[in-house]
């Protein structure tokens, strides 16, 4: 029990610092950041590398999950299989949610919500102003960032605490990071589903095979798949 | 590598409607433009059955019981009897109630020239909808989904039973943890009922009976071949009775 008391006192911290901070600073530097660097995606992500990594340097893991060449390689097709799945099943829930909290009946006005949900607007915005190979790129390197910081990181944090501990914690920041940014309360369901279930998928799948690029490719597949 | 097959089982198995409705309506349909998605959803579903024998091996299937097989055809008869009474029942029940009606599906988007600066750069309304996806199921799409011909629903029948009794349910009780297993089972179960989504919420509680006493009977024998028997008979009856629906129609459309 004791050794269980660490991982899970840290990981109450990060989440509660993470929670507090989301809800309070991480809009307004959004916004700040936002204007410096004039696009939401690089200031959202900069925004929570900068969080997060004020969090996380001490508990930073010994590996970051950068496995061999060969074993990723032969995950990143399956990493593009394994997004394409996520969006299905997000898009299933994301369809139920909105039919739920909107109290409408399922119809072409809410089908797959979270494609047309101001979660994914900044993606979708990206792709609408540049070709679809280096938007693609782009969402590849943003779900490096992410799983970076959601799957390397906070791993590292709740070492020690067993896979339970580290797959949940991972889950439940992925969630905080999916939903803090968005501003409408509509979108902040439909940002929740795609967190959850991107959290819990590729936290199992972390804590299985340690390598971070299939995951990434992935993250990009989905967003790829969602506002190509 | 495994544990990537697996999650990709999982996650595509979980919603395979959901992924073909969606490559369906934003990349297909722009170039087919009277192709349903049902044919788009038996393709992905024999990739998945393919795979899922890959992986899990034709045990999947059957665990190698006599007497399950024996009992198979009428077993299946019985469970078509049983799911149909209660589908129809639970229909008649759900019927639509008096509320708030459906909101108009096809949301008019008022749009006005530009002119003068504005008129010089491409328009937005253009470029957003060159990358959004076609608004789906709403009521000329279900129409298009429900009058098919007999053999694609027989098509759908077995391959669904492979799919989420088969295989889903061969995963859910082998090789992970029971409690894992058992909400993998749950799961499966909902996924299959909520495969009927887009017909609406009566439609995927209706075929809950229908996926609780398939994969009941799936494990009671030890083979899928009662619950395929079943709901193939229940996909017959569904298409006599749109046939049935459509002849009346026409007749009082004629006089």
């Amino acid at each position: 029990m004791s050794t269980l008391l660490e991982p899970l006192l840290r990981s109450a911290l990060a989440l509660a610092l993470l929670g507090v901070g989301g809800r309070y600073g991480v809009r307004a530097l959004n916004v700040r950041l936002a204007a410096v660097f004039g696009g939401e995606i690089i200031s959202q992500t900069a925004t929570w590398c900068l969080v997060v990594g004020l969090l996380l340097p001490l508990w930073w893991p010994s590996g970051i999950g950068l496995d061999s060449a060969a074993s990723t390689i032969a995950l990143v097709p399956l990493g593009t299989a394994v997004g394409a799945g996520e969006l299905a099943v997000a898009g299933l829930l994301s369809t139920m949610v909105a039919s739920v909290v909107r109290r409408e009946p399922v119809g072409s006005h809410n089908w797959m919500a979270v494609v047309h949900s101001t979660a994914v607007r900044p993606y979708r915005r990206l792709a609408q102003s540049l070709p679809w190979p280096a938007a693609a790129g782009v969402f590849v390197l943003v779900g490096l960032a992410q799983e970076l910081l959601l799957r390397g990181a906070v791993f590292g944090l709740a070492r020690g605490g067993g896979i339970g501990l580290a797959v949940g914690l991972s889950a439940c920041c992925s969630l905080l990071t999916a939903v803090l940014p968005v501003r409408d309360r509509d979108g902040r369901y439909l940002a929740g589903v795609v967190g959850l279930v991107t959290g819990v998928a590729h936290g199992l799948l972390y804590a299985h095979t340690h390598s971070l690029i299939p995951l990434a490719v992935a993250h990009g597949t989905l967003l790829a798949l969602a506002v190509l | 590598m495994r544990a990537y097959l697996l999650a990709v089982l999982v996650l595509w198995g979980l919603a395979p409607m959901a992924l073909a409705s969606h490559l369906h309506g934003r990349w297909i349909e722009t170039k087919f433009r009277n192709l349903p998605t049902l044919p788009v959803y038996l393709v992905l579903m024999t990739g998945l059955v393919g795979l899922a024998l890959a992986v899990l091996g034709p045990r999947m299937l059957w665990d190698g019981r006599w007497p399950g097989l024996a009992t198979a055809a009428p077993g299946g008869i019985v469970l078509t009897e049983i799911t149909w009474r209660a589908d129809r029942y639970l229909l008649r029940k759900l019927g639509r109630r008096p509320g708030r009606p459906a909101p108009n599906t096809a949301q008019v988007v008022r749009q006005t020239r530009p002119v003068g600066i504005a008129a010089r750069g491409p328009r937005p309304a253009t470029a957003a909808q060159r990358t959004m996806p076609t608004n789906r199921w709403g009521k000329a799409e279900r129409q298009r989904e429900i009058y098919v011909g007999l053999p694609w629903l027989v098509a759908g029948a077995v391959l669904e039973e492979l799919w989420y009794r088969g295989a889903l349910g061969h995963l859910a009780l082998s090789g992970i943890p029971l409690p894992v297993g058992v909400l993998l089972l749950a799961g499966t179960t909902a996924a299959f009922a909520l495969s009927h989504l887009p017909f609406g919420w009566r439609q995927t509680a209706a075929k809950l009976p229908l996926s609780v006493l398939a994969i009941t009977a799936t494990l009671t024998t030890g083979t899928v071949l009662t619950a395929v028997i079943g709901h193939t008979l229940f996909n017959v009856r569904v298409w006599h009775l749109y046939q049935r629906t459509t002849a009346a129609r026409a007749k009082a459309a004629t006089g």
